[in-house]
């Protein structure tokens, strides 16, 4: 029984780092209607600038996080203004495969400069177990969800009680009325990215001691689409939730049926799409002719 | 610009086209006498992909559905044809078409979703199985050799084995012209403009009375049928298949592909 709760435990730890990218994606879809399918190569690239700021260059790690959020931020905020501002009103698919095309680029390059083998960088979360009541968990599990909840805290009260969070609001409502009322959709759009290049970010800096820093890291980027799906394409607390549950029913497969453990989460995928495409937390959307 | 019932069903609208292939088909057909290993391996590669693209036309571009999953195709049609060949001993072109059907009945599956979803989630569906595909080639590890991969045997008809380069291009052209021919007059009959007919507003097509659950799971299956005999021929050519090699960067480029060279077929 107890190693039944310890997978959950580590399941939910997990499952907050897949919602923390399955947000970053939803947030880009619900704002901009673009799907982000480089969602996973822009989360390895966080992990990435922080080695070389921390380990490399031995800068402290809390001005070498801050720096590397700050370049994702940059970073998502110039795949919109310079690639996808320039594919507005275009059909899905050449959107789609520009972000394909965004990630295979990143990929590479995170390739060429810093290889294809797992890079060593321990330590920069402390991994010990920590036991209660005789459940033991990895640290990693819970300081993930720690950073998750603030996270969400954070993100919460800034769409719900700043100005500029309302303006994103209103624009993922309906883009032409908040650009008649004066806001300035582009600037949205871009800042909207650049929230989802930190929260991915942020995703892959907690997930190195667990997956290791190497380039199959956006492998675990591409979770985010089961997660995204469970919850809704369009929904934040869908994606939430769809996260956490994608991460516990891995974790219990891979303790229990370890053979169904990678494709698990895309066979939930599946059949969430031939049941009930729109998610659970979605709204169906009406058919226009 | 078409106005009657004939400029639909002929092949090409201008004489001077058919000049134009005739040139091409000799041209290709006397290349290998250049004698250079390394440019006919490209252009093996070429007409390899030349056969998956004309698959691709036919899903995306008659019938407009979208697939990011025809790798998983290409790997299944390699597989099948390679233990079909290597573990059972069936003829080399038997198993070929074998492993044309097995992908084809893997693409009526993934047809499926295609008759709820569109667009964006259709995608991510395609997208779905093919990784759920490269997984279970990587566990079926009786079966696929898992991760160490599968060596193939050499093609061969009778005792006629495809070892050169120059005879392996020979049958890859063969085939693609084959495709090539049925694609074009699938475009010139009612059958083509059906799927186009679905491509252009499906609630349009199913008020004429088209039954689009049929044809979109039957373009599936025939879209996979293709892509599955390129990946019978991609794996005795290579003679070696991973999983790894039908990852799904893979059928992204093939889209990237079929997108960047929309031929006006």
């Amino acid at each position: 029984m107890s190693i039944f709760i310890e997978q959950i435990v580590s399941g939910i730890g997990i499952g907050a780092i897949y919602a923390l990218v399955a947000l970053g994606f939803v947030l880009i879809y619900k704002a901009t209607e673009v799907v982000n399918f480089a969602t996973g190569d822009i989360m390895m690239l966080g992990p990435f600038i922080l080695y070389t700021l921390f380990v490399i260059l031995k800068i402290p790690l809390y001005l070498g996080i801050i720096i590397s959020l700050l370049c994702l931020a940059a970073f998502g905020a110039g795949i919109d203004r310079f690639i996808l501002r320039r594919l507005l009103g275009e059909p899905m698919m050449a959107v789609i495969l520009a972000t394909l095309a965004v990630g295979l680029i990143v990929r590479s390059l995170v390739g060429i400069v810093w290889g294809f083998d797992v890079l060593p960088m321990s330590g920069f979360i402390p991994d010990y177990a920590v036991s209660v009541g005789g459940i033991a968990v990895s640290s990693v599990y819970l300081i993930a969800l720690l950073v998750f909840l603030s996270l969400i805290g954070i993100l919460y009260m800034f769409f719900q009680h700043t100005k500029t969070g309302i303006a994103m609001q209103a624009t993922a409502q309906n883009q032409f009325s908040s650009y008649l009322m004066g806001i300035d959709v582009g600037r949205i759009f871009s800042l909207t990215w650049a929230i989802s290049g930190v929260t991915c970010a942020i995703a892959g800096m907690l997930l190195v001691p667990i997956a290791g820093l190497n380039i199959h890291m956006t492998h675990i980027g591409m979770m985010a689409f089961p997660a995204a799906i469970l919850g809704g394409l369009a929904s934040i607390p869908g994606a939430i939730i769809g996260g956490i549950i994608i991460g516990v029913t891995e974790s219990l497969s891979g303790y229990y049926v370890p053979i169904v453990k990678d494709s698990l989460a895309f066979a939930i995928l599946l059949f969430v799409l031939l049941i009930k495409p729109e998610g659970v937390f979605g709204k169906a959307e009406r058919k226009k002719i | 610009m078409k106005k009657t019932y004939e400029d639909y069903t002929k092949i090409f609208d201008r004489r001077i086209k058919w000049y134009w292939i005739w040139a091409l088909i000799i041209g290709l057909c006397l290349l290998p006498l250049s004698g250079n290993n390394y440019f006919l391996s490209l252009l093996t590669n070429g007409a390899l992909f030349a056969i998956v693209g004309l698959s691709l036309i036919l899903l995306m571009g008659f019938c407009g559905q979208i697939s990011l999953g025809h790798a998983a195709f290409f790997a299944v049609g390699a597989y099948t044809s390679c233990i079909f060949v290597s573990k059972l001993g069936f003829p080399f072109l038997v198993s070929m078409i074998l492993g044309g059907v097995m992908a084809s009945l893997v693409g009526l599956i993934v047809g499926l979703p295609s008759l709820r979803l569109k667009d964006l989630y259709l995608a991510i569906a395609t997208l779905a199985l093919a990784f759920i595909v490269e997984d279970v080639l990587v566990k079926w590890q009786r079966l696929t050799g898992g991760t160490f991969g599968m060596a193939v045997p050499e093609a061969s008809v009778g005792r006629f084995l495809f070892n050169t380069e120059a005879r392996y291009y020979y049958l890859v052209l063969v085939i693609l012209i084959l495709f090539t021919i049925v694609t074009k007059n699938i475009q010139r009959s009612g059958y083509g403009r059906t799927l186009m007919a679905i491509r252009e507003s499906e609630i349009a097509a199913q008020a004429m009375g088209i039954n689009i659950h049929y044809y979109k799971v039957a373009i599936f299956g025939l879209s996979a049928f293709y892509t599955g005999v390129a990946g019978s021929l991609f794996g005795h050519y290579t003679g070696f298949i991973l999983p790894d090699t039908f990852n799904f960067l893979l059928s992204i480029i093939f889209s990237l592909r079929f997108l960047l060279v929309e031929l006006p077929l």
